[in-house]
């Protein structure tokens, strides 16, 4: 046993009370094995595991004692936890951006490490090899560069070498993979894996996402509230999860590997119907030069009324763009838009009112979707006042109170603040506010990304009632897929601005006819073990070019395992069975 | 409340304003002498039970000179601060929320403005004016609202790109509503921080003027001309000189702490607690 925990207990002192941010825990580690502890914000998860490596805030009060190789890391009276940070317990975080130093390159970051556990020995050398070992491609050439020269996941990369390198026994990744996209977070969970057979060191794997964990860990832990719900091998908790807590986690998980039954294909009524467009921004070189970054390329898409259309892709594809197009905050700079029937361009104000009503967004962060000094009643009225300024007090209070009860809250919420409310709570009420001019559209910007697990299911349920009760059309933008299977009805996958493949949601997920389809899908993680663990991955190399200055031809081709010469130069719209692939190669390839 | 209370340098900072204002409120009643009474027979005098802080070059008691001196300070800096953040606040209001060209033009007049010393403007145009209190303050609040136009300016670019301001831009709110319900009121807080500090160097502004005879002409009394008086008889009449100068240093210290305090008072997050 290399890292034994008894009776762990982190505590703070706040003007209502002690809070237990870790309640009485005891935690064992064996040595080589991989070890998950899973659980949602506030479930102590990260506080626990920063008590080990002697990073836990002032405040805190730590009971309990915890033994590193039967040395003492703490208890009540003592605490040598930082002599063992760093050359024999090391820890990575979620965003592998903030925890560079971006005045450093990476050696000169990677050298202060060494320069303190290691001062004697050729730190170029060391440096090399760990960036080696975790596959960083032409590491050489990358030592002299800085963090912003490199991608998310060459980043974290580097984290996880700077951490590799003093060879420590035990390994803590923080939501390692969180902040990236899902092609990344395939590659580093590859990585992961591989580095297990290879080195000494154990790795315990912080994250709220079963899927993540699945293929990888030897062991998982659950954590509720500062407690210990249930432990296991992963096959006893993903299959047969005896907590209460651990069989409501499991069953508030998306699958993309199952079938969305309740999807319809044809809406005959077209609310937005875009032909072909495309949005260009100018971005400033120099005192007089431009450089043209074309967030997007042309699209052409329709929404028919009722219809939920996932919008699919990587960060920077351009979803949110084509989103705010949709809503007439931005115009196309090329191509033909019309909603509701009519053409949507600058000179078409009357069309602006009428979207202004008709079309709602939701957004990705509920909290600051509100303006923190207004309280939920004048949130929820604002958007009548703006469009019927003539209604009286009474029938205002009248409606908010009957969207609040329609998402699910009471009016004591009236008089209340943003801030006094759960993130789902607020989710709620942003909704309720998209709700209260009975929309036509609803724009839902990643609507359940920074949401708990648990609360994702709750919200998406609400979301496809309401569609269903005011017939509204939805356009469904996330990067995570398996949301994106259960809730919508038509699907389309965006890579650079474009529009690679756009199918009806079981054919796109069941059959995926574009290679960059094909490795996004098996790209999610499955929140089975048994599946997680036979994937062989085919992965995608490399990241997206910028899109300023794109090369000619298919913008994907570089990353493509199935390109030819031709890929270069061209690339057309083709049909593939009921699927439309951006793709030269579709009909040879699938 | 609680917030204010609780920290002890917020407290002695409201101590110190509240002591100013009351003072400055109930001058001819707390003051035992007329401020501007000569008394030949009295000049120069240390201080003593019958004139606390002595008299001064005229024999004028200076302890009434004083009180009445807290009206002049204090007068200048509210209204000179309320017409420099009036300004500022609707110059940089405008600048953040149109940005592009309207933006440029007033930014480039606000590096203007400031490359010019302040101090040596203000000292340009009371000569050519009258100098008179209201001048002073008008004069003080042109020349003091750079600052705040940068301020509001940053914190409207910064909010503009909240996701409720997108909500509300997208659901048809105007230009007026943006500005006056969404980013106003959250820029409020650090207008308000650095106004109170703002009074805090418009009073020292107005001392120093004072003191260059600029400012308040005699026989009313200011804070900075009776540290004028003093400087001529510095040698052997300290009184003269170290009252007024605590008085300045004690009330622009009370508008630091104050503006400080008022930092933590209004995050919204703390609503809760005053309730």
């Amino acid at each position: 046993m290399i890292l034994s925990i008894k009776g762990l207990s982190v505590t703070y002192q706040s003007d209502d009370g002690l809070i237990f941010a870790v309640d009485d825990i005891d935690l064992s580690l064996q040595e080589k094995e991989t070890l998950a502890i899973v659980g949602e914000s506030g479930s102590g998860k990260t506080q626990s595991m920063l008590s080990i490596i002697g990073l836990l805030p002032e405040n805190a009060q730590i009971k309990g004692e915890a033994f590193f190789n039967n040395k003492l890391l703490f208890n009540q009276s003592n605490n040598h936890a930082e002599e063992f940070r760093g050359n024999e317990i090391g820890m990575i975080f979620q965003d592998p951006m903030t925890s560079l130093n971006p005045y450093l390159t990476i050696e000169e970051q990677l050298g202060l490490v060494l320069k303190k556990h290691l001062p004697d020995e050729d730190h170029g050398k060391i440096i090399l090899e760990a960036l080696n070992n975790v596959k960083i491609p032409d590491a050489a050439s990358k030592m002299n560069q800085y963090p912003h020269e490199l991608s998310g996941g060459m980043r974290q990369r580097v984290m996880i070498a700077s951490v590799l390198m003093l060879k420590p026994k035990i390994l803590i990744a923080d939501e390692p993979t969180t902040a990236l996209d899902v092609t990344v977070q395939a590659q580093i969970l590859a990585l992961i894996k591989d580095l297990k057979d290879q080195i000494d060191t154990s790795i315990i794997f912080i994250t709220h996402d079963l899927g993540v964990v699945a293929g990888i860990s030897d062991r998982v832990v659950v954590m509720e509230k500062g407690k210990i719900v249930e432990e296991g091998a992963p096959e006893a908790i993903y299959h047969a999860p005896k907590h209460p807590y651990t069989q409501k986690l499991i069953a508030s998980i998306p699958r993309v590997d199952e079938k969305n039954l309740h999807h319809q294909d044809a809406f005959p009524n077209k609310s937005i119907d875009a032909d072909n467009i495309s949005m260009e921004y100018r971005i400033k070189k120099g005192w007089w030069s431009f450089d043209t970054l074309k967030a997007v390329r042309n699209v052409s898409c329709e929404l028919g009324q009722g219809e939920i259309l996932g919008v699919v892709g990587e960060s920077g594809c351009g979803k949110s763009t084509l989103a705010k197009s949709l809503a007439t905050m931005i115009y196309p700079t090329k191509g033909k838009l019309k909603i509701f029937g009519q053409e949507a361009n600058i000179g078409n104000q009357s069309l602006k009112k009428i979207t202004q009503k008709e079309v709602q967004m939701i957004f990705q962060d509920p909290v600051s979707s509100m303006n923190p000094r207004m309280n939920i009643e004048s949130i929820l009225s604002e958007p009548l006042w703006t469009h019927s300024p003539n209604l009286d007090k009474a029938s205002v209070r009248e409606k908010v109170i009957s969207a609040l009860d329609r998402v699910g809250l009471d009016s004591s919420a009236l008089f209340r603040y943003p801030h006094e409310f759960s993130g789902g709570q607020c989710q709620r009420i942003v909704i309720a506010r998209a709700l209260m001019l009975k929309p036509k559209v609803i724009i839902c910007d990643e609507p359940v990304s920074s949401l708990d697990v648990s609360i994702r299911k709750q919200v998406l349920e609400l979301l496809l009632t309401i569609r269903k009760e005011i017939n509204a059309s939805l356009l469904f933008i996330s990067h995570d897929l398996s949301v994106v299977r259960q809730v919508c009805d038509n699907v389309m996958v965006m890579y650079l601005g474009q529009v690679v493949e756009q199918a009806n949601v079981n054919e796109l997920f069941d059959s995926p006819k574009h290679p960059y389809t094909k490795a996004l899908i098996a790209a999610v993680p499955i929140p089975d073990p048994n599946i997680q663990k036979q994937i062989e991955l085919k992965l995608m190399e490399g990241d997206p070019p910028s899109p300023i200055n794109l090369p000619s031809g298919c913008s994907f081709a570089d990353r493509c395992a199935f390109k030819n010469d031709q890929c270069k130069s061209e690339q057309i719209l083709t049909r593939v069975d009921s699927s439309l692939v951006a793709c030269i190669r579709a009909r040879e390839i699938n | 409340m609680k917030i204010l209370t609780q920290n002890p340098l917020t407290l002695s900072g409201i101590i110190i304003i509240s002591l100013v204002l009351f003072i400055a409120v109930f001058a001819p009643w707390l003051s035992p002498y007329d401020p501007n009474y000569i008394d030949i027979h009295s000049i120069l005098l240390p201080p003593s039970v019958s004139h606390f802080m002595g008299t001064d070059g005229l024999g004028r008691d200076v302890f009434s000179r004083m009180l009445y001196g807290s009206r002049i300070s204090l007068l200048v800096g509210i209204v000179a601060v309320g017409i420099a953040t009036v300004i500022g606040t609707f110059l940089g209001a405008i600048a953040g929320f149109y940005r592009g060209y309207i933006d440029s033009i007033i930014m480039r007049f606000v590096d203007i403005m400031l490359s010019i010393p302040t101090f040596f403007l203000i000292l340009a145009v009371i000569a050519f004016l009258t100098p008179s209190i209201w001048n002073i303050m008008i004069v003080i609040g042109l020349t003091s609202w750079m600052g705040v136009t940068r301020l509001v300016r940053a914190e409207f670019l910064s909010l503009r790109n909240r996701e409720y301001i997108l909500a509300a831009e997208a659901m048809g709110a105007s230009d007026y509503r943006l500005i006056s319900k969404h980013l106003l009121p959250n820029s409020l807080t650090p207008i308000i921080v650095t106004s109170v500090l703002g009074i805090a160097s418009a009073v020292l502004t107005e001392s120093g003027l004072s003191f260059l005879g600029l400012g308040v002409q005699a026989p009313q009394s200011s804070w900075g001309n009776i540290l004028t008086d003093g400087k001529e008889y510095i040698q052997f009449a300290w009184w003269l000189s170290l009252f007024p100068g605590l008085a300045i240093l004690i009330t622009v210290l009370g508008y630091n702490l104050l503006g400080e305090g008022l930092r933590d008072l209004l995050d919204p997050k703390n609503k809760n607690q005053r309730k």
